[in-house]
């Protein structure tokens, strides 16, 4: 049954509907259709294949062995090259795969309709799971031995089956049989690209494939599957053709602007250090969000604590008003010397820079002031009335806490957390300076050396990590908030 | 039928203003079952009086007794969960949907499930609001009106025997306003609350309440039936207060019943054009009511129409739109009898049947008393 949206109140309703069911006004033109309608289970298996695919490249994933004492991912190990400089291929390559992906948005629109044909009879599926059971389930025993190797195709099969199962109880075999089939897809070409499957394969006298085709295959198979995911957050058709000639757009300006700048300049400097930079990026997120984790636990309840007591409120706003306004670079030197003691212990830890804790207690500071403000002026404004309603129905202190202030007030707290977001990854990168890491060190180095592509490469990606922080934190605003408050007036 | 609320020497004093009594002395009995109106100018601590009774303002001295019971005695969330609570800016949860927002206390009180759900379609059913369709809504999505309604509903999610209502339409257009009312005096024949409602409009407090409760400056002015206050002011505030009108605005509490003139002069219809004729001369009417076997009203006929040609009383006879039933006011009544320019209205039965005439004279000696 193909889906479409109610133009009033987006639910989901039946095609073809002479008027919602939700909110029961007649629909004039359906003018939107969802081009997946995707169910917890479809989003648990593909977040499970996800897991493994991102394992894959793990050291801790289960099937990585030791070498030299150090763990090393299943896919260093199935390569059998772990003197060659691996960054190459994990970096570049990524990039080489996002370009890709819009070249196979058209291809993943035939799957679709795949996907519908898949719909009407049970042959095609149970065939592609033939197939890919043949070109998956040898390499499990390659990896585990032969016991290993028999409990982990169980395992699998089991997985597989159960998901069949389900998805045909529910009348969505062919959804089942698409994703089922991107996996294998994956999964498979994985093998075929290397060595190893190459030799497998020729061993076992089945099928030989060249390991370039191999490659372009995995990551042809790599953007399908991004490309659903992406998918799965759109809801209209219109959505996918906006999307469709946006990429195709980027593929044209990308080829006659931003290829040349690989060859030279920041993204060159961005292309070749692609590695240290998701490194030090991740090392930048790890400290704004354990900052942004400590300024919620506390400026939460304080500014909750506040709303009570109109001196307490008066101090706490006047503190945090004047730790706002301390330089940051004096903030980050002020907190060194009090805590570089505590931070051995906590780096052994974490993992990040020796400047860490300094830095992240810093930005938990400044994190403070948009936090409790925020909380407090939203407590304040919520509507009296529905206080006094609360009050006078029985509802504990708690009670009116947790059922109403909390939930009323959450786009509002979610704004001074946006806000913080944003402040705290700018003034991150200062704590470069204090041995943090994090990615004003292409900052902080660039200048150094005078190399501006480096200081470039830094500034522009901080940026995006602002602006994808905070294309997230507008997604979670919009989550918990309550559908009620959604509602225009 | 025992005495549910009363007041007893109930006073507030503000900190901070000691030589106000914001409630002074006040004393008061309700009957099991009644609407007791707390009206006066603003200020007058009506709402104050009605807080104390859920203790959302804690009284300096006296008490208040429910059912037998000192509230102070109790505990306070317990004793607010007990009390069906519904304010001027109904005070909806926009976070959560209608059914939620009904089923809070049911919840709080450890309800099960099914029985939760049962209550929340009785209430929605009760507030003339179908279940299927607002349970799920969200209050944003309603219009005053029907958050009004959820309001009410909400506060009578446990079947509290007692309700507090704050201005609970005040903030509905004058039309919508006078439905509501309507609708709620239907809902309460059937649930006999104990409710005090406050409001500062005195036709508001005269129509809604059993009893009227005028404050002035925290004290107690009068305590009556609404017939009562009208009828005889304790003094010269109360006079002002009920307003000059406040003869007109006992014709709104009286119904057609009490002013009704029985036996009116009708002939069947089946009966001849001359009968009618006779009957007519024979008592000296004006006019003749016509009526069908069962006594139900048809038409009238006047002596214009016995110069019509026609063997019976039927096809002679004129349409009319002069009547009312015996349950409507005698506002109603004159407003009618005004708007048409009629000499008197048929009174009709619920059945329809012609149970007599309305004069203007006997409204008149009715008023005077």
């Amino acid at each position: 049954m193909e889906i479409a949206i109610c133009p009033n109140c987006k639910k989901e309703i039946p095609e073809d509907s002479k008027s919602c069911s939700h909110c029961l006004k007649p629909i004039v033109s359906v003018k939107y259709k969802n081009v997946f309608s995707w169910q917890l289970s479809d989003k648990i298996f593909l977040f499970a294949a996800i897991i493994l695919l991102i394992g894959f490249f793990q050291p801790w994933f289960p099937g990585s062995i030791l070498y030299e004492d150090k763990p090393i991912s299943p896919y260093r190990m199935l390569l059998n090259i772990v003197d060659l400089d691996i960054d190459f291929l994990e970096s570049y390559n990524i990039l080489r795969m996002i370009i890709i992906v819009p070249i196979f948005s058209i291809l993943l629109y035939f799957m679709i309709y795949l996907r519908a044909s898949m719909q009407k009879t049970l042959f095609p599926s149970i065939f592609l799971f033939l197939i890919s059971c043949a070109s998956i389930l040898p390499f499990f025993f390659r990896i585990a031995g032969m016991t290993g190797g028999v409990l982990m195709s169980l395992v699998f099969l089991f997985c597989i089956i159960a998901y069949y199962r389900i998805s045909y109880m529910s009348g969505r075999l062919g959804y089942a049989s698409y994703f089922v089939l991107l996996i294998f897809m994956c999964l498979s070409v994985f093998i075929y690209q290397l060595d190893l499957g190459k030799e497998f394969y020729v061993n076992l006298e089945t099928i030989k494939v060249s390991q370039t085709y191999g490659f372009w295959l995995t990551w042809l198979t790599f953007g399908t599957l991004i490309f659903t995911i992406i998918l799965s957050f759109m809801k209209t058709v219109e959505d996918f053709w906006l999307m469709t000639f946006g990429v195709l757009l980027s593929l044209i300006a990308y080829n006659t602007f931003i290829h040349p700048l690989f060859v030279s300049g920041p993204f060159a400097f961005f292309a070749d250090n692609f590695s240290e930079v998701g490194i030090q990026a991740l090392t930048h997120i790890k400290i704004v969000f354990i900052a942004l984790a400590i300024a919620i636990a506390t400026g939460v309840p304080l500014g909750v604590y506040i709303t009570r007591n109109p001196v307490a409120a008066r101090i706490v706003l006047y503190i945090s008003s004047i730790l706002i306004t301390i330089p940051s670079i004096a903030m980050f030197g002020f907190m060194m010397p009090i805590l570089s003691s505590i931070d051995k212990s906590w780096d052994a830890v974490s993992g990040i820079g020796i400047g860490a804790v300094p830095a992240v207690l810093a930005l938990a500071l400044y994190s403070l002031l948009p936090i409790i403000r925020n909380t407090y002026i939203a407590l304040k404004n919520v509507d009296p009335a529905t206080i006094e309603a609360g009050r006078g129905m029985g509802m504990t202190p708690f009670q009116l806490l947790i059922k109403l202030q909390l939930p009323l007030s959450a786009p509002i707290i979610m704004a001074g957390v946006r806000t913080a977001v944003v402040m705290g990854i700018a003034i991150g990168a200062i704590a470069a300076y204090i041995g943090a890491g994090g990615l004003g060190i292409f900052v902080s180095q660039g200048l150094q050396m005078s190399t501006n592509d480096s200081v470039i490469a830094g500034a522009v990606s901080m940026s995006l990590l602002a602006i994808l922080a905070d294309i997230f934190l507008e997604q979670v605003e919009d989550w918990i908030t309550p559908a009620g408050l959604k509602i225009e007036r | 039928m025992g005495t549910m609320l009363s007041f007893k020497e109930v006073t507030k004093i503000y900190p901070g203003a000691e030589h106000i009594k914001a409630i002074n002395e006040l004393s008061f009995d309700l009957e099991d079952g009644e609407i007791c109106t707390l009206v006066g100018p603003s200020g007058c601590g009506k709402s104050t009086a009605m807080k104390m009774v859920n203790r959302l303002i804690p009284m300096t001295s006296g008490k208040i007794l429910i059912d037998g019971q000192n509230i102070d005695r109790l505990n306070t969330i317990e004793l607010r969960r007990g009390i069906g609570y519904v304010i001027q800016n109904i005070g909806l949860f926009p976070n959560m949907t209608i059914g939620e927002n009904i089923a809070i206390i049911p919840k709080m009180k450890g309800w099960d499930e099914g029985r939760i759900k049962e209550r929340v379609e009785t209430l929605l059913d009760i507030v003339n609001l179908p279940a299927e369709e607002y349970i799920d809504r969200y209050p944003r999505e309603l219009s005053g009106g029907q958050q009004q309604r959820i309001g009410v509903a909400r506060g009578m999610a446990i079947d509290p025997p007692v309700m507090l209502m704050d201005e609970p339409f005040g903030a509905i257009d004058p039309i919508n306003r006078d439905h509501l009312q309507n609708e709620f005096l239907k809902i309460q024949a059937k649930l006999k609350k104990t409710i005090v409602f406050v409001t500062h409009d005195i036709d508001e407090a005269i129509k809604m309440g059993d009893k009227v409760c005028l404050l002035k400056d925290g004290k107690l002015v009068q305590f009556a039936s609404p017939e009562k206050m009208l009828t005889e002011p304790a003094n010269d505030f109360v006079r002002d207060f009920v307003g000059g009108d406040r003869t007109l605005k006992r014709l709104n509490l009286l119904t057609i019943r009490t002013a009704i003139r029985p036996d009116p002069p009708v002939v069947l219809e089946t009966e001849k054009s001359a009968t009618a004729g006779t009957i007519m001369t024979e008592t000296g009417a004006k006019h003749l009511i016509t009526v069908d076997s069962e006594g139900r009203l048809t038409g009238y006929i006047d002596h214009e129409a016995l110069k019509k040609d026609g063997e019976t009383v039927e096809q002679i006879k004129c349409e009319t739109e002069a009547f009312l039933p015996d349950t409507s006011s005698l506002k109603d009544g004159l407003s009618e009898i005004f708007s048409h320019d009629l000499e008197f209205l048929i009174v009709l039965d619920d059945s329809k049947r012609v149970i007599g005439t309305l004069y203007t004279d006997d409204i008149k000696k009715i008023l005077r008393g």
